[in-house]
């Protein structure tokens, strides 16, 4: 496994940025995505956490504090985008980031099945977190129906997770992975 | 040791962006309208993109109910055009029905007014060869028809009976060469024979060259003969001209009787009691 131990090398450098440039580049164009597109391919109002499988995926290939930050990041921009107070989604997100970081050393994550598996559990925690935190703030009442629907949003962000694995595994550059020491 | 550091850094951070997020929800529950201009600003950054969004999916959402449109219309088109298919034959079958009660009510209403008995029938068979104008009825001497009954339809005199079997008779039409027939013309009383001529019109003869005949003139049966009864309609003149030796007219008469459509006849069998 290659290691760049020196901070001065210029490829290092470019490679540093690159991927940062990169990261950012996704999580906007998810943002994007999640808060102009996806609304308009929801199944009986069913939409896949585009943003959560990003987190998800992050955080398996860069550790949890990475995906903590992206999660942080772009939990804001989804709560400026809706109702909710700002800061629900982005904890929400940065503690399934962390869960998804713990365990990733402890299970076959190049299993595609894993990280369906992963999404949907990942999921299900988010939706939990959700519905606490709003259900404190006095916004929400929990009920059967909404636990329905966070499952079926949960099988929903798992189904295309498995889609999007196909592209994201395979495609992803070599330098987006945590082999690679920045 | 500073791997231990950098990782206590990192929960540092995450508790630090943790906290700060709970904090940020506390005081939004206090005071709602906490970061509106924010969100202002964002809603105003994604709105175009929002809007634009919403267009494309406005007219594809226009694209598949037109489609949806078209394809309804389609099918609709489809069973119109079916059932167009089978309202015509219908109208068809219908046509022909009220031709036929036409006729039939004609009939009925020529058997009610008639001074005669008459026996209806029905031609089933005109005769395969083009020299001879004969047809086959479907009565015969068991229903009362005898050999050298008139027929008539509604129109006029058709022909008379020249065979009987059981249940058919073979009839020989005005139109016939061998066929003749004594009559008269009604608004002068000339009287003459009418003779078939093979064709569609017959000829009458024995007519003086001073006789008042013109043409329009109705021709009526006579009764001179014996078989033929009298006042039975034959036709109509339609032209008069002079033999070439200049002693007699010669004057074609067009029959009342359609032969080539002739389906429904009557035999005269006896006169009605009381009427001539």
């Amino acid at each position: 496994m290659r290691q760049f131990q020196n901070a001065t090398d210029a490829n290092f450098l470019l490679t540093k940025y690159a991927v940062k440039l990169f990261l950012t580049f996704q999580v906007l164009a998810v943002i994007f995505m999640q808060i102009i597109i996806v609304p308009y391919v929801a199944v009986d109002g069913i939409k896949p956490d585009l943003v959560l499988i990003l987190v998800v995926f992050i955080s398996l290939r860069r550790g949890w504090f990475q995906g903590a930050m992206v999660g942080l990041a772009s939990g804001l921009f989804i709560d400026l985008g809706t109702t909710m107070p700002l800061g629900t989604s982005a904890l929400s997100k940065m503690l399934v980031a962390v869960f998804v970081g713990l365990i990733e050393s402890k299970i076959f994550k190049e299993h595609r099945f894993t990280r369906i598996a992963l999404c949907f559990i990942a999921s299900l925690i988010d939706a939990s977190i959700m519905l606490l935190l709003l259900k404190a703030a006095d916004l929400v009442s929990i009920s059967a129906g909404m636990a329905g629907n966070a499952i079926i949003s949960a099988v929903d962000t798992a189904f295309t997770a498995g889609i999007v694995g196909l592209f994201h595994r395979y495609r992803m550059p070599l330098f987006l992975s945590r082999e690679w020491k920045t | 040791m500073r791997n231990s550091f950098y990782n206590y850094r990192k929960l540092l951070v995450l508790a630090v962006c943790g906290i700060t997020c709970l904090g940020a929800v506390a005081y939004q529950l206090h005071d709602p309208n906490t970061w509106y201009p924010v969100r202002s600003l964002f809603l105003d950054v994604v709105s175009p993109a929002q809007r634009f969004t919403a267009d494309i999916a406005g007219r594809c959402r226009e694209w598949r109910e037109s489609r949806k449109d078209i394809d309804r219309l389609i099918q609709e088109n489809e069973k119109l055009r079916q059932r167009l298919v089978q309202v015509e034959t219908a109208n068809q079958g219908l046509r022909e029905a009220g031709k036929e009660v036409l006729n039939l009510r004609q009939m009925l209403d020529f058997k009610r007014q008639s001074r005669f008995r008459l026996i209806s029938a029905r031609v089933i068979s005109h005769d395969p060869v083009n020299y001879l104008q004969t047809a086959i009825i479907d009565k015969g001497f068991r229903q009362d028809v005898k050999n050298s009954s008139v027929v008539v339809s509604p129109q006029g005199l058709a022909g008379r009976v020249v065979s009987t079997g059981s249940d058919t008779s073979r009839m020989v039409f005005l139109t016939d060469s061998q066929s003749r027939v004594a009559c008269y013309v009604s608004r002068s009383g000339c009287r003459g024979i009418v003779t078939g001529t093979g064709g569609r019109s017959g000829l009458m003869r024995y007519l003086a060259r001073g006789d008042d005949v013109k043409t329009g003139d109705e021709i009526l049966s006579s009764g001179e003969g014996g078989i033929f009864q009298r006042g039975i309609k034959v036709g109509n003149i339609i032209s008069v001209s002079q033999a070439s030796d200049g002693t007699h007219l010669l004057v074609a008469v067009a029959f009342s009787t359609d032969f080539s459509h002739l389906t429904d006849v009557f035999v005269i069998n006896t006169l009605l009691p009381g009427r001539r």
